[in-house]
């Protein structure tokens, strides 16, 4: 379960505007939340404050991020090491992240198909397209094999079946794996009440 | 825990090889521009009489052999510390350094052991460098003096990771170019006695040498490797050495510590 506190955050840049104001949380397990909002609403904050990537300036999360796994993951197009092959990220970004060594297994093979990437892993990244390398990100996600799932507008690039995929693929995730929960954040409400269990508004939670 | 960092550090050289290696021409033009400078040198060795210069004479006037040991041991100690900055400053630039952010110490090890594959390839070059050299002055380089070398070159490099741990909380926390290079790695040029003994320089210069991991690295390499073997000496410089490749390590780690922190409460750990 994730629980979070009162949560304050402001940016030096911004002193007039605090980014999170009073946010507090308490997310089931085993559940899709969808977070909707308007640009600068405080989404990508609140996702890292939860992974664990930027500190809070008050409030409480009831929960570790290391030892919880949270795995975020952003639109960002260019996440991965150029000139060497889609496998070969997977590799490191496994080994680096977990300190095992990396086993490209049964069930992963398997989602590497739905998603339409069996073919492109030995493939050097720099020659993937957008819509490929999101897919390949939430691959990498994936093999993590996270507790939770922040998935920060991570579906911009792609195509409509494929997102279905990646969403029965979660769905799967949560009720057969160790996926506790997956965050997602999207402009698209009708992608975000299709995909999600619930829907949760950042203006309003930022009322306190 | 143990097998775990061992598995990071072999997939951080296996992933440094395989980019490097993309780069197929780069460690041929590195190698040959290393020889250039090899035959470079040892030519303009013989254009003097060094051996009547008494700042040589401890070296047997072997200027060929003392410059060589100089340049490419300040390159290896270079390359090194640019392989970890530049390893955090890609990481930020491609924005995959949140992918490996999981706990502080992870990711302090994580952009360390960028240097493994650097070093072991640098110092590679390093020997074949000096082999060579060795052969061109007539003299052989022993089995004793390559192990020498490789443990002065390792303590230095330890030295070397606290100093770039202190170069990537300025680039953590200012989002600049670190200039700690320009201290470290050019600075021994001047003052470490890397191309000339430092026993023509003014005292002050001699004196912030001593804050240089290089200028004892260079002693010792030299002591055992170029001069009639001198143990006191080299023994001193080897405690000096090691006394600041743990000044630096501390000095490092807590100073990427605090950088990190303060990275997290900012929300820039990817700004670059």
């Amino acid at each position: 379960m994730i629980f979070l506190n009162n949560i304050y955050k402001s940016f030096s840049n911004k002193p007039s505007k605090k980014v999170l104001t009073n946010i507090s949380l308490e997310l089931q397990d085993k559940k899709i939340y969808a977070f909707y909002g308007s640009n600068g609403s405080g989404k990508t904050t609140l996702f890292k404050i939860i992974a664990g990537l930027i500190a809070q300036d008050s409030g409480s999360v009831a929960f570790d991020p290391v030892k919880s796994n949270v795995c975020y993951v952003a639109s960002n197009q260019r996440a991965f090491i150029n000139r060497i092959t889609a496998y070969e990220n997977l590799d490191y970004f496994f080994t680096a992240r977990t300190g095992r060594k990396f086993i490209f297994n049964k069930r992963l093979k398997q989602i590497a198909n739905i998603l339409g990437l069996s073919a492109l892993l030995d493939r050097n990244v720099s020659n993937l397209s957008t819509g490929e390398i999101q897919k390949l990100s939430i691959l990498r996600a994936l093999i993590y094999k996270p507790d939770i799932l922040i998935l920060d507008e991570t579906f911009v690039s792609i195509d409509e079946v494929s997102i279905k995929n990646i969403v029965k693929i979660l769905q799967e995730e949560i009720v057969n794996n160790s996926l506790k929960n997956v965050l997602i954040s999207s402009h698209d409400i009708n992608f975000l009440k299709q995909s999600s269990d619930s829907i949760l508004h950042m203006e309003s939670l930022n009322a306190g | 825990m143990l097998a775990s960092y061992l598995n990071i550090l072999r997939a951080s050289f296996k992933k440094d090889f395989l980019f490097q290696f993309s780069y197929k021409l780069s460690f041929f033009t590195e190698l040959v521009f290393a020889f250039l400078l090899v035959f470079f040198l040892f030519f303009l060795s013989k254009s003097f009489n060094f051996s009547e210069d008494s700042f040589y004479s401890r070296f047997k006037g072997e200027f060929f052999l003392f410059s060589i040991t100089g340049f490419s041991i300040v390159n290896l100690m270079g390359q090194s510390y640019a392989a970890i900055s530049n390893n955090l400053r890609e990481a930020q630039s491609f924005g995959y350094i949140e992918e490996l952010f999981v706990s502080k110490n992870r990711f302090i090890f994580l952009s360390i052991s960028s240097v493994f594959y650097t070093f072991v390839k640098s110092f590679l070059r390093l020997l074949l460098i000096f082999i060579v050299s060795w052969a061109l002055s007539d003299q052989i380089l022993s089995i004793r003096d390559i192990i020498t070398l490789l443990a002065v070159c390792c303590i230095t490099l330890v030295a070397f990771i606290g100093i770039s741990m202190i170069g990537l909380s300025i680039i953590l926390i200012y989002k600049k170019g670190d200039y700690l290079s320009l201290v470290f790695v050019g600075g021994p040029l001047i003052i470490s006695g890397a191309i000339y003994p430092n026993d023509v320089l003014p005292q002050i210069f001699i004196y912030l040498s001593e804050l240089m991991p290089l200028t004892h690295t260079l002693d010792i390499v030299r002591n055992e490797l170029v001069e009639e073997s001198n143990i006191n000496s080299s023994y001193f410089s080897a405690l000096k050495l090691l006394f600041l490749a743990i000044f630096y390590l501390v000095l490092g780690y807590s100073s990427i510590s605090r950088a990190i922190d303060t990275s997290r409460k900012k929300g820039t750990l990817s700004h670059y």
